[in-house]
């Protein structure tokens, strides 16, 4: 299996050919990336949250007929769970999405479900006699709030957006000089638009750490190899895995969020695993042909990286259809779609470099006396 | 084959593998208690108890933050995007692990929280609310601001006594124009005290009966000492906080025309002494008003709690030469453990810069695992099938059993001991950590393949040329080349908070695989190999 791949593969394309198609590729996914964009989570865009305070439990079948009558809306990266309140102890509700909603599309299809909703407390409180004129004046600039009285029923009326219920009662009871009892209905709703939480500083430190990571790699490689070229190989590749992973992720719009931004990352730790496997055949060994031991190398990595792609689709096949987990699929398909590109970026590009270097630039030469002097 | 595992029993690498593993399994499964309670119950023995759990697969506590006006102007968006960083920064000093702060609407902040202790949450409470202004005065003369200090966080910076009760400092270092005016206010004030405030009350005026006057003005800072200053002084005199007596729970308008500018009244009193009718009579004033009762507490406590005086150490050097540009914070508690406490938080609030809005915890409540109660469980099948799917491949690639089995062995070996030395430190496992030790697995099995083509196939072709020794050396190269690779690029993510998990995570598998399990891999089939 997998014998003199490379030789068979550069007897069909010319090797420099194969060396740029990776980056063509990357190329290509970078403007995709940049006309198509990614669709990024919550964590990182931000979108609307809604808390509803539900006095009852809601169940799991609930909250799937609730999610599809709201299909309609396309609400972006739905997510609906229950929840409770530990101070008082009621049933919660909180919905989540990337989109942003228009309350008026929204409430109806809330209200069907799960009753009457307000945005705001509403205080309903019995009064003898009609209030004085000036308290209507001043309770609004207290509490912020619209105050009506009805003749009839000689109710008064406070609505605000926050109503601390012992204040109200202690202010009327100053005012009217009277006992008070308040009903008091406590807003139940809460849609408001929610902020990304990996934002500005994230994308700085995120920037930073780049650079940092790409100083180290270099550094690193060029005190294994003592050599400037095999640092370039390896980034280079590390860089196209990233960006063709990336540009995956556009096409089949998985979306960015902390899970897949590991996947992102755990790509690394695989594209340089092959790429030192290469280098280390093609700059250390003094026995056959460069071709010879690229397919050596080929060998190995192909078992490599294979294992590690079959083991990606098994997942992703597994979690999308006996546990429908998403998010182990969008790590896995993310993974997936980055091992594909680094088959390319490993074998077509990086071996090519290294190929050039030795065959055409004479670094076989130097590597050999930087060998003896030791 | 008997004389092989024989051989192998006796090899220092194997050692080390199964008893890293039995004891990594003993701490998997709280045999070695390192969880004692989970959400309030006692926790026993059983296979995953010793492991922390994050967000991802517990759930938490989501607490609502409502942010108030800052004393001059309105909440902006650029305010409340500098409180998130702040917290955000207060909770990293915490060291507590991807805790995702979120700005909702215009002045609202949600935090979400992994299942804690109520003490646990109450503590991240009190570090979330704390506006954290500090100023330190002498006679009430402002002498160090809090923008001009910086905390000095080596460990030899900061300390506690082991006394009961015991002692604690935080070193300080102030900045020039900080030191200057340090030595100009304490010049000629040798053997005085410094008063540290944290979030002194500003435009406030304290609201008292005559007889809680009588009392703070009869009662000194020293006990027993008549030479120090009665609380009255030091609420008045060195805090700049005036005091409203209220005679008979009546407001004597007249006396309160006299306080100018001010926006807040503290009712430093209960129900019975002054009524809501006053306390309402006040807010008539346009002043907003906070009761803060003593109920059971000491009279210098209860004081001090109010107006934010933390500690008042005495001047002793010289603030122009000695100590112009380096002080110290002090302050005591009962216990050295809660000195301690005291001494972080002191210091978590004081390098996490002042928040410009002040906080209220508005709501908190329980929310589910983002992933659902099965996602363990199914993650543990389909890292099952995972191996299977491994092994079945690498038996189709080398048609050998005896490859096939270490292969799988050292991996099962990898995730044990990971996990492990997580439940050893109490590492939050969160989705991305699990990501990360994925990633660390993965890569070892290629460094399995890589072993084991080195050593077979071309052990095979070239036996006399390169000893197996030396090709096991040679197949170490590639794989220190590429843990070292690996390992440096995590290590900058270490810094970000959202990628700390994943990176620790990595870090760690990559090392305990380049130093445990690999040697062990090569040492199996190198043994099987010399047969």
């Amino acid at each position: 299996m997998f014998d003199d791949m490379y030789t068979r593969l550069i007897g069909i394309v010319n090797y420099k050919v194969l060396l740029s198609l990776p980056i063509v590729l990357s190329l290509l996914m970078i403007s995709l990336v940049y006309t198509q964009g990614i669709p990024m989570g919550i964590d990182f865009q931000g979108g609307t949250w809604i808390e509803i305070v539900t006095e009852r439990d809601i169940s799991s079948e609930e909250i799937d007929e609730l999610k599809l009558d709201l299909s309609p809306l396309n609400l972006e990266d739905l997510r609906i769970y229950p929840g409770r309140d530990v101070i008082t102890g009621k049933e919660k509700l909180t919905i989540i999405t990337t989109s942003r909603i228009n309350e008026t599309e929204i409430r109806p299809i809330l209200e069907t479900h799960l009753g009457k909703l307000n945005e705001i407390d509403t205080a309903v409180v019995p009064v003898e006699g009609r209030p004085p004129i000036d308290l209507e004046e001043t309770l609004s600039s207290r509490f912020n709030a619209d105050v009506k009285f009805d003749e009839n029923t000689k109710l008064l009326t406070i609505s605000a957006f926050e109503i601390d219920g012992e204040k109200l009662k202690s202010t009327l009871r100053f005012y009217l000089n009277q006992n008070i009892t308040i009903d008091l209905h406590k807003k139940n709703i809460n849609i408001k638009p929610v902020g990304k939480t990996l934002g500005k500083t994230f994308r700085e430190q995120g920037i930073k750490a780049a650079i940092f990571a790409y100083l180290l790699i270099i550094s690193v490689i060029f005190f294994a190899f003592r050599d400037p070229i095999p640092s370039l190989g390896v980034i280079l590749a590390g860089t196209c895995d990233a960006l063709i992973a990336l540009g995956g992720m556009s096409i089949f719009g998985i979306v960015l969020e902390p899970a897949s931004l590991a996947a992102l990352l755990m790509l690394i730790g695989y594209s340089v695993d092959s790429d030192i496997l290469l280098t280390t055949r093609v700059l250390r060994r003094r026995i056959g042909t460069v071709d010879d031991r690229i397919n050596d190398a080929m060998k190995t990595g192909l078992t490599m990286t294979g294992t590690t792609i079959v083991v990606m689709i098994v997942i992703i096949l597994v979690s999308t259809t006996l546990f429908q987990i998403e998010i182990l699929a969008s790590i896995a398909s993310v993974l997936l779609i980055g091992l594909l590109g680094d088959l390319t970026t490993t074998w077509f590009m990086n071996a090519g470099i290294l190929k050039w270097y030795i065959e055409e630039k004479g670094g076989k030469l130097r590597m050999l006396r930087s060998l003896r002097r030791r | 084959m008997e004389a092989t595992i024989r051989r192998l029993l006796k090899s220092w690498k194997i050692i080390i593998l199964i008893s890293m593993v039995s004891l990594s399994l003993a701490l998997i499964t709280n045999v070695i208690p390192v969880n004692r309670e989970r959400a309030n119950e006692p926790l026993g023995i059983g296979f995953g108890n010793g492991l922390d759990y994050g967000l991802d697969f517990v759930g938490g506590i989501q607490i609502q933050l409502r942010l108030e006006d800052p004393p001059n102007g309105t909440l902006t968006p650029d305010i409340v995007e500098i409180e998130k960083g702040i917290l955000e920064r207060r909770l990293n000093a915490m060291g507590l692990r991807d805790i995702p702060i979120r700005p909702w609407g215009k002045r609202y902040i949600l935090i979400q929280v992994a299942n804690a202790s109520p003490e646990e949450i109450t503590s991240i409470e009190n570090i979330l609310r704390q506006q954290a202004r500090f100023e330190a005065r002498m006679d009430g003369e402002l002498a160090i601001l809090g923008s001009e200090i910086n905390i000095d966080l080596s460990p030899q910076g900061s300390g506690v006594t082991r006394t009961r009760p015991s002692e604690w400092h935080v070193g300080i270092r102030l900045s020039l124009s900080g030191g200057e005016r340090f030595c100009a206010i304490g010049r000629n004030r040798r053997g005085k005290p410094i008063d540290m405030f944290l979030d002194r009350p500003e435009s406030t005026i304290i609201a008292m009966t005559n007889g809680t006057y009588a009392i703070l003005d009869e009662l000194t800072e020293v006990e027993n000492d008549p030479t120090s200053d009665s609380y009255i002084k030091i609420i008045e005199n060195r805090s700049l906080i005036p005091i409203l007596v209220i005679e008979n729970d009546t407001l004597n308008p007249e006396k309160l025309a006299e306080f100018k500018g001010y926006r807040r009244v503290i009712l430093a009193a209960d129900e019975d002494q002054i009524s809501d009718r006053v306390r309402n009579e006040l807010e008539e004033y346009n002043l907003t008003t906070e009761r803060r009762p003593r109920n059971d507490r000491e009279y210098g406590e209860w004081i001090l709690d109010i107006i934010g005086l933390r500690s008042s150490p005495t001047l002793r050097c010289d603030p122009c030469t000695q100590c112009k540009y380096s002080a110290q914070i002090t302050g005591s508690a009962p216990t050295p453990e809660q000195a301690r406490e005291e001494m972080e938080e002191t210091k978590i609030l004081l390098s996490s810069g002042n928040l410009p809005a002040k906080a209220l915890v508005e709501s908190k409540s329980e929310f589910p695992s983002s992933l659902g109660e099965k996602f363990l469980e199914y993650s543990f099948i389909i890292g099952v099938i995972a191996i299977i799917t491994v092994a079945l491949v690498i038996f189709l690639r080398y048609r050998a059993l005896f490859i096939v089995i270490p292969t799988i062995i050292t991996g099962l070996s990898e995730i044990i001991i990971i996990l492990g030395v997580a439940a050893l430190i109490n590492w939050e496992l969160d989705l991305p950590a699990v990501a990360g030790i994925i990633a660390a697995v993965g890569t070892g099995v290629d460094d399995q393949i890589v072993i084991t083509d080195e050593t077979i196939k071309r052990g095979r072709e070239k036996k006399k040329i390169v000893s197996l020794t030396g090709r096991i050396r040679r197949a170490f190269f590639i794989i220190f080349t590429a843990a070292a690779t690996t390992i440096v690029v995590m290590l900058p993510m270490l810094s970000i908070q959202a990628l700390k998990g994943f990176a620790f995570m990595t870090i760690m598998g990559v090392l305990i695989g380049v130093f445990v399990t690999r040697p062990a891999y090569a040492k199996i089939i190198e043994e099987i190999l010399r047969d």
